[in-house]
């Protein structure tokens, strides 16, 4: 049986104790995937990087599929472009193939096990719990080794030059001060340990994955705690505050038009059906990756964050923040919920480097847990709302 | 529990609920969970009759469900609007040449001012819009008050109607010439009598119809306890002829039989009985607060049947299943607990019915008048009755030491007898001249007080709270003003 | 009282409704359904003006004629009685209205409330004799609107409307144009 390629090393690595395979920073996971691979190809000596572009040395197909689907693109387009774009557009377009790939050979190897747990939808996931960890243990060990004095494998070096550029090392060793190791790493990048013919191949794409990884991941993380702080500020400003009295003058005032008259009521209702429906589109499209190939599930997933913003305008239009009473509580109840589960959820994903930094483990748990939060407080909604809209209607 | 199961479980529940919900809202079905804000004080007690009000098909227009809500309000309202002399009529702005008004305040709907189900801006007399509504219409150009008269010219619009000068609908108490007929009159009149009181409570049955102990017809086994048949040979109902079959074999027609009424004796006769009698009391009765889950106007439970046959279900759904989504009877009686005004917690169960006042058999209108109110009633004005001028006059009436007419029970203010000459009956409707309480002023205080007394005193909110003991602090100064604008032109009369 | 009141304001509605119905009908024009409805409203408002408040306020001094008649048990005024009447038509049919309208109103909600009715109004004054009619838009419908002349009549149309502390006009005669009675029915 062949070795694993790197790619399905990294992504051993990358999964977790429940076999989920998503971690949380997907930006970090997909860029090392595309990293993963190019590495595979780079040790294979089908690829060569110079300082302007990424060219194909050898377009002969390695024998492994996901390796030579990759190859074949790179060379249809030889020479064009540089490692960044590459890697930034094998993680955008490739990822989710990739990882289907090393997951499918993975399984066909005994060391994973494929176990579809999705229902209603939106929930539950495809798990890939470990059945021989065998696979898994003996990464840990060999990057244990490199990081203590061993004089590494090249392989090795590149490995840890990944996992690094994931964050991921804190997972993988909860019980080390992972900090300590930060001068071994330093090191091991400098040590001139690998072939001649690959080293300054390798060496760009560990950079590039590295810078790419983090730019990205600041960005994004950056972006989408912003903007779930936001959301959930304003549901908790708005629902903390005292009710917002209207002018005791006769007369059209903005708030009275927006809440008491009809014709407003109508138009803010429907604004409101109308983006919360976008926001659950975006979301089951993501889920669904129907929209990855488009613009990056990253770009979704922030306007998904904004879309939750405009409701809670929209929202605070509609009602004032009144509860109202029964079947009206009961909606708007499960809608604050979702926005609130859905900006914590966002908040916590966009601040899980900084949770990690304060010593927070398990922060896929936690967030996934959110995640779930979110989806049971909009399942009620149709109904309600269904229900709701028929009254005005009705009544 | 697996994880999965609660998703699952939220997801059935709710569409069950839709589903429960749905049906509710189109075949029957309690739709109390429905109601999307509390329901004004009064209306609730009639909440989940929907169709009194929501009288429009399902997905009428707009336009038509407003028109439908109105004729809603005006099927129950229209008759005390026209007895109020309503000053601002619907049909007064319908003719076209109001349309500019329409744009301002539209007054040809009553929803333009009384929104149901909005708890937080439902203002005093259900008003869901400031309460300084009179500025749409009556602060520019030929309607500005401020320019018509001088002496409204500092005056800000909120005071309108809360100054006790001015009300939207009913100012038969109000009116300039009125206040002007009125002025200058003395706190009390010479002779403080309650005319209708007086003729009321003056008013002697014919004494040749009168019945003894003896006379009772009864089963023996409801003779046999003394106190109902002294009660009742003490009551009014003896001293007018009506025996014990009257209420007891109603079934038995007049002059009937000791036998024919002992066959169709019924130990416990409901109110039917009363009403059979004593009409006038009985249709006030429902127009009031106490009684209003009875008038006729309130819509009945919808017939399930019908309702699927409307939507073209009636085929599909079993006559089982439609009969258990059936309405809820309605409940005919008000409970003290459903009352919104402090209330005697020891009543709570206490439903309102004709013998909730009259004790069957004594039938004594004295204890009707104060006691009666007092058992369930719990607030500030109702306890300081007690302590009250107008308590100290009742008393000296029942004692004998003062004319009929002269002791003001609550009855006296809150139920008057209403009607001409000897036809006076007492009306039930306790909501007729209780808010704005201006509405008191003419059917009540203008018989033994003085208007400008009487416009200080209502005015004045801590003194209606101690039951009127003490003299009033608030100074209405609307008799004034309308002396002197009334000294100032020449004639009142014109053409 | 009343009851000869709402008998003459019931007659008035009746004729108009089927006035206005048989407008509808025959195809008449709009010009001369209104001019028919302004016969019978101002025959019987000549007629109770004349026969009941002159003869029995000013000829026969017997009962006095006041705004507030139900309280100072007197006859309702001749406005009064017209304004009722209008008032019941508006609270059984919109087929048509009418108002009794002057620049010099009592009342200030009787002036003139439109450019139409300000027109109008002004030209029955100067131009005796003549009636106005016109096209307005209300409330987002159009309506036909005429304006007919209103005369003191009898002594007790001027007499009164000169006395009133809030009358702005004090030398009114009998046979000067008071005011005007504006009809208007919708075109659809």
């Amino acid at each position: 049986m062949p070795m694993l390629t790197f790619t399905e090393e990294i992504l051993l690595l990358l999964g977790d104790e429940e076999g989920m395979f998503l971690p949380v920073e997907e930006h970090a996971f997909e860029c090392a995937l595309a990293g993963a691979v190019l590495m595979d190809l780079a040790f294979a000596y089908r690829i060569d990087t110079d300082l302007e572009a990424l060219v194909t040395i050898d377009p002969t197909p390695t024998g492994n599929p996901m390796l030579d689907r990759v190859l074949a693109k790179i060379a249809a387009r030889a020479g064009t472009t540089d490692t960044r774009t590459w890697v930034g557009v094998l993680s955008r377009e490739d990822a989710a193939i990739l990882r289907e790939q090393a997951l499918a050979n993975l399984v066909e190897r005994g060391i994973l096990e494929k176990r579809d747990e999705r229902f209603l939808w939106a929930f539950g996931a495809v798990r890939y719990p470990t059945i021989d960890d065998g696979a898994e243990r003996g990464i840990k060990a060999r990057i244990e080794e490199v990081l203590s004095d061993d004089i590494p494998h090249p392989r090795d070096v590149a490995l840890i030059s990944l996992v690094d550029a994931c964050e991921i090392l804190p997972d993988l060793f909860p019980d080390r001060d992972v900090a300590s190791f930060g001068p071994r790493i330093a090191l091991l990048r400098k040590m001139d340990l690998i072939g001649r013919e690959v080293a300054g191949t390798i060496a760009e794409i560990q950079r590039t994955v590295v810078r790419e990884a983090r730019a990205r991941a600041e960005r994004f993380q950056k972006l989408l705690l912003i903007l779930s702080a936001c959301g959930g500020l304003a549901v908790a400003a708005t629902l903390l505050s005292p009710p917002i009295p209207l002018a005791d003058r006769f007369g059209p005032g903005l708030l009275e038009s927006l809440w008491y008259d009809r014709v407003w009521k109508q138009w803010s209702g429907y604004l409101l059906l109308g983006l919360s429906l976008a926001g659950l589109g975006i979301a089951v499209a993501v889920k669904k990756r129907l929209v990855a190939r488009i613009a990056g599930s990253h770009g979704w997933r922030l306007f998904h964050i904004a879309l939750g913003i405009a409701c809670v305008l929209v929202l605070f239009a509609h009602t004032g923040f009144r509860f109202g009473a029964n079947m009206n509580t009961a909606l708007m109840g499960f809608f604050v919920a979702a926005l609130l589960s859905g900006a914590l959820a966002g908040a916590a994903i966009g601040g899980t480097p900084r949770l990690r930094k304060m010593g927070v483990r398990r922060t896929g748990r936690h967030n996934r847990a959110l995640i779930g939060l979110h989806a049971i407080a909009i399942c009620p909604l149709p109904a309600l709302l269904i229900v709701h809209v028929l009254t005005v209607y009705l009544y | 529990m697996s994880p999965k199961v609660v998703p699952w479980a939220v997801v059935a529940a709710t569409l069950l609920g839709a589903v429960w919900f749905a049906a509710a809202m189109t075949v029957g079905g309690d739709r109390s969970a429905l109601l999307i804000g509390e329901t004004t004080d009064a209306h609730h007690q009639i909440e989940i009759a929907c169709e009194t009000c929501h009288a429009a098909p399902a997905f009428a227009s707009a336009a038509r469900a407003e028109k439908a809500l109105n004729r809603g309000c005006r099927r129950c309202h229209d008759k005390e609007l026209k007895a109020a002399d309503d000053s601002h009529p619907r049909k007064k702005f319908r003719n076209p040449r109001m349309a500019a008004y329409w744009e301002k305040l539209d007054a040809r709907l009553c929803t333009s001012c009384h929104v149901e189900h909005r708890p937080e801006i439902t203002r005093v007399g259900a008003v869901t819009v400031a309460m300084d509504f009179c500025v749409a219409c009556h602060s520019e150009g030929d309607q500005d008050v401020r320019a018509d008269r001088p002496s409204h010219a500092g005056l800000g619009f909120e005071t309108c109607a809360s100054a006790g000068c001015h009300n939207y609908h009913d100012n038969r108490a109000l009116y300039e010439k009125f206040l002007v007929r009125h002025a200058g009159e003395p706190w009390l009149a010479a002779v403080p009598v309650h005319e209708a009181s007086a003729r009321q409570r003056s008013r002697k049955p014919p004494s040749r119809a009168a019945l003894a102990r003896s006379d009772a017809i009864a089963p023996e086994a409801a003779l046999a306890d003394p106190a109902w048949l002294d009660r009742w040979a003490g009551s009014g109902h003896a001293a007018a002829g009506v025996n014990c079959g009257a209420c007891h074999a109603p079934k038995s027609g007049k002059n009937a039989t000791r036998e024919k009424i002992l066959a169709r004796w019924v130990d416990a006769p409901g109110t039917a009985v009363c009403e059979d009698c004593h009409r006038p009391q009985a249709r006030t009765f429902v127009l009031g607060r106490h009684g209003m889950r009875r008038h006729p106007r309130v819509a009945k439970p919808r017939n399930p049947l019908r309702q699927l046959r409307r939507i073209g279900l009636s085929q599909v759904v079993p006559d089982e299943v439609a009969s258990w989504l059936a309405d809820a009877a309605p409940p005919t009686t008000m409970t003290v607990a459903e009352a919104r005004i402090p209330m005697r917690p020891d009543a709570a169960h206490r439903a309102l019915d004709c013998g909730t006042c009259h004790t069957p058999h004594a039938v004594d209108t004295a204890r009707a008048a104060v006691e009666a109110c007092a058992s369930c009633h719990d607030d500030s004005h109702t306890r300081a009755y007690f302590d009250s001028p107008h308590y100290a006059l009742w008393r000296a009436e029942l004692a004998g030491e003062a004319s009929p007419g002269t002791g003001v029970s609550c009855a006296t203010c809150h139920m008057p007898g209403t009607g001409r000459r000897n036809r006076i009956a007492t009306d039930h409707n306790q909501n007729d001249n209780l808010r704005p309480n201006e509405k008191m002023i003419r059917p009540v205080c203008l018989d033994c007080h003085g208007l400008g007394f009487s416009l200080n005193a209502l005015a004045d909110a801590a003194l209606v709270g101690r039951n009127f003991k003490g003299t009033p602090a608030v100074r209405v100064e609307s008799i004034d003003w309308a002396k002197k604008r009334a000294a100032t032109g020449k004639r009142e009369t014109g053409g | 009282m009343k009851r000869t009141s709402l008998t003459i304001a019931a007659l008035a509605f009746g004729v108009g409704s089927a006035l206005a119905a048989s407008a509808a009908a025959e195809g008449i024009s709009f010009r001369k359904v209104a001019d028919m409805l302004y016969q019978v409203m101002s025959a019987d408002r000549e007629v109770y003006t004349r026969m009941v408040v002159q003869r029995l306020t000013v000829d026969n001094k017997v009962v006095t004629a006041s705004e507030h008649f139900e309280d100072d048990t007197a006859l309702p005024l001749p406005a009064q009685m017209f304004r009722f009447g209008a008032e019941r038509v508006m609270d059984e049919t919109e087929d048509f209205s009418y108002a009794l309208l002057s620049l010099n109103p009592i009342n200030k909600k009787n002036g003139p409330g439109t450019d139409l009715e300000r027109k109008g109004l002004q030209f029955v004054v100067d131009n005796p004799g003549e009636n106005f009619y016109g096209e307005e838009e209300l409330g987002g419908e159009r309506y036909f609107a005429a304006v007919y002349p209103d005369y003191a009549v009898v002594e007790a149309c001027a007499s009164c409307h000169n006395g009133h502390k809030d009358s702005p006009r004090r030398d009114i005669e009998v046979g000067d144009v008071m005011g005007g009675v504006v009809i208007r029915i919708p075109i659809k």
